[in-house]
């Protein structure tokens, strides 16, 4: 009698690796065995099209709905679901759009993926305490370059040689108009307030910026960051800008480090 | 609906009624009034985020309805190792949300780390029990609740088995202390697809292990002139699933009882008069019995 490590293996790989022949010698390897198994086959494929879909609406109308379902179930056998929980199922779509269309005209599919996903993820993050922006007033002066912010759990930020805002936004109504790839490269602040996911577009050198406080460098690096991504950088401005649009949560002073 | 439900306690018993699942298309209705329900269910793995609107909705409603947690990802059945991050984000919500019911499948989803993402029967074997009893008793252990262990549907028997399914289930409660989720749509199912009696099912076990008993609607499809019970949750209740309902009730007495409706939503009071069914069939069956 096969273990039921062994007998759970083979139904995984007849199921969701769509493998023929692997319940021999206990199942029936017959017509109505077949069928059955075509129950199973077709729970998987559904589930996770559906998964994939509802995370990433754009890239499916980019691509029409046949060949998402192609990609969707490239991608159950590429990308195996590792949990219980479905929430993250789909994190390397953009993963499998840039091994298929690296060095095509559709490359710009991965980033959008990569955007679709990031929204996925920040309207799922934690709430966090609000920041109040005006305790920055207290820190002294001399402390400011040294400092470092903490973004808030539901920021995400993605860049992209291709104009993937442009992209998002025309595919949000039913009246889609062809984006000109040549707009060049874009790059996205994804929050979350009140109302949902928001989606901000960023110039370069705030972008660089943001990215860089996002990594951990201290306000005077990030500064120096964004000077070089372009010369018209100003940091009263993306401080402005990141206040605004409600992406702190928080920062530490170089003391705080020390303790 | 109910105008003013009565304030509840968090972690108040769910009632030996009928209730129903939350869904996102209905919940609109549950945040700007009460709909006249007396507890509602939940996915748990809906939960297992940080944030989000689901969490905002789930801490409104349950100020005002007892709540059942219902698992589907945690693979109780899997060869592996029991999966701790799931657990450990369950026992949180758990905690977080006091839910009066929490309950899991007898059946796996996973093997080597990688999910089908569905429920998937277990062999009724040797092997199968002594390993899910262990299980049980380490979830339980580690939720700190007793939990309700559901029976699946299945389509093609995944592997050979050494007892009848009810007797597995019977002996993994008597074993575990859990209660059994008698879903008596997969009963039906099964005894149409495989020709497992249902109502031997029913009687095989034990009268008071029961906890809650599911109801659910189901399709019928025709491959390659195999016909196929599936078990949709996309439309009403059929009459043979009502008829065995009727038995389980006459069994094991009044048992909260969800109508589960998960895809092709109805209008909530559709869902609603459908509940309100099984609880004129709940009464009138315990008043024959009793």
């Amino acid at each position: 009698m096969p273990s039921l490590r062994e007998v759970q293996q083979r139904a995984y790989r007849a199921i969701v690796l769509e493998e023929e022949g692997v319940f021999a010698p206990w199942g029936p390897d017959t017509r109505v065995g077949a069928a059955r198994l075509a129950v199973y086959r077709n729970n998987a494929r559904e589930t996770f099209h559906k998964t994939l879909a509802v995370t990433y609406p754009v890239v499916q109308r980019l691509v029409g709905e046949l060949c998402f379902r192609g990609l969707a179930r490239s991608y159950q056998r590429e990308f195996p679901s590792r949990g219980g929980d479905l929430g993250g199922y789909g994190a390397e779509l953009s993963t499998l759009l840039e091994i298929y269309y690296r060095d095509t005209d559709f490359a710009y599919l991965a980033d959008v993926a990569r955007l679709e996903w990031a929204c996925a993820e920040a309207e799922t993050a934690a709430e966090g305490v609000p920041f109040d922006v005006t305790s920055l007033a207290a820190v002294p002066s001399d402390d400011c370059a040294a400092l470092r912010f903490a973004l808030r759990a539901p920021v995400r930020l993605v860049g992209s040689r291709f104009p993937i805002f442009t992209i998002w936004q025309a595919n949000q109504s039913d009246d889609v108009r062809p984006v000109a790839l040549s707009r060049g490269a874009e790059h996205v602040l994804v929050t979350r307030d009140a109302g949902g996911v928001r989606l901000h577009r960023l110039d370069a050198a705030t972008f660089a910026f943001v990215q860089s406080l996002a990594d951990g460098d201290a306000l005077e690096e990030a500064a120096s960051v964004g000077d070089a991504a372009a010369p018209s950088f100003v940091l009263q401005e993306a401080l402005t800008t990141l206040a605004q649009l409600n992406v702190l949560a928080g920062f530490r002073l170089p003391a705080d480090e020390v303790e | 609906m109910r105008a003013t439900p009565p304030p509840r306690t968090p972690g108040a018993p769910v009632p030996a009624s009928a209730g129903i699942g939350l869904r996102s298309a209905h919940l609109p209705q549950f945040l700007t009034g009460s709909p006249d329900v007396p507890w509602l269910e939940v996915h748990s793995e809906n939960y297992f985020a940080a944030g989000g609107k689901a969490h905002a909705a789930l801490e409104n409603v349950r100020s005002r309805y007892p709540l059942s947690f219902h698992g589907v990802g945690l693979s109780l059945g899997s060869a592996d190792a029991l999966d701790r991050k799931h657990l450990r984000r369950l026992a949180e919500l758990v905690r977080r949300y006091e839910p009066a019911l929490v309950s899991e499948h007898l059946s796996w989803s996973s093997i080597g780390g990688r999910f089908v993402n569905d429920l998937l029967p277990l062999p009724a074997t040797r092997e199968a029990l002594e390993h899910i009893v262990l299980r049980v008793d380490e979830t339980q252990e580690r939720l700190a609740v007793r939990l309700l262990l559901e029976n699946v549907s299945s389509y093609l028997a995944l592997g050979p088995g050494e007892m009848p399914e009810h007797c597995f289930l019977a002996e993994v409660a008597q074993r575990t202390g859990c209660g059994v989720l008698l879903d008596v749509n997969n009963l039906y199912v099964n005894q149409c697809n495989h020709g497992t009696p249902a109502a031997a099912f029913i009687a095989g076990l034990p009268a008071d292990c029961v906890g809650e008993i599911h109801v659910a609607g189901h399709t019928v499809h025709d491959y390659d002139g195999d016909r196929v019970v599936v078990d949709t949750h996309d439309t009403h209740v059929s009459g043979p699933v009502w008829a065995l309902y009727e038995v389980a009730i006459a069994r094991f007495g009044r048992v909260p009882t969800l109508v589960e409706w998960d895809s092709s939503l109805p209008p909530l009071d559709v869902l609603l008069e459908e509940a309100r069914h099984a609880d004129r069939i709940m009464e009138a069956t315990y008043a024959l019995a009793a």
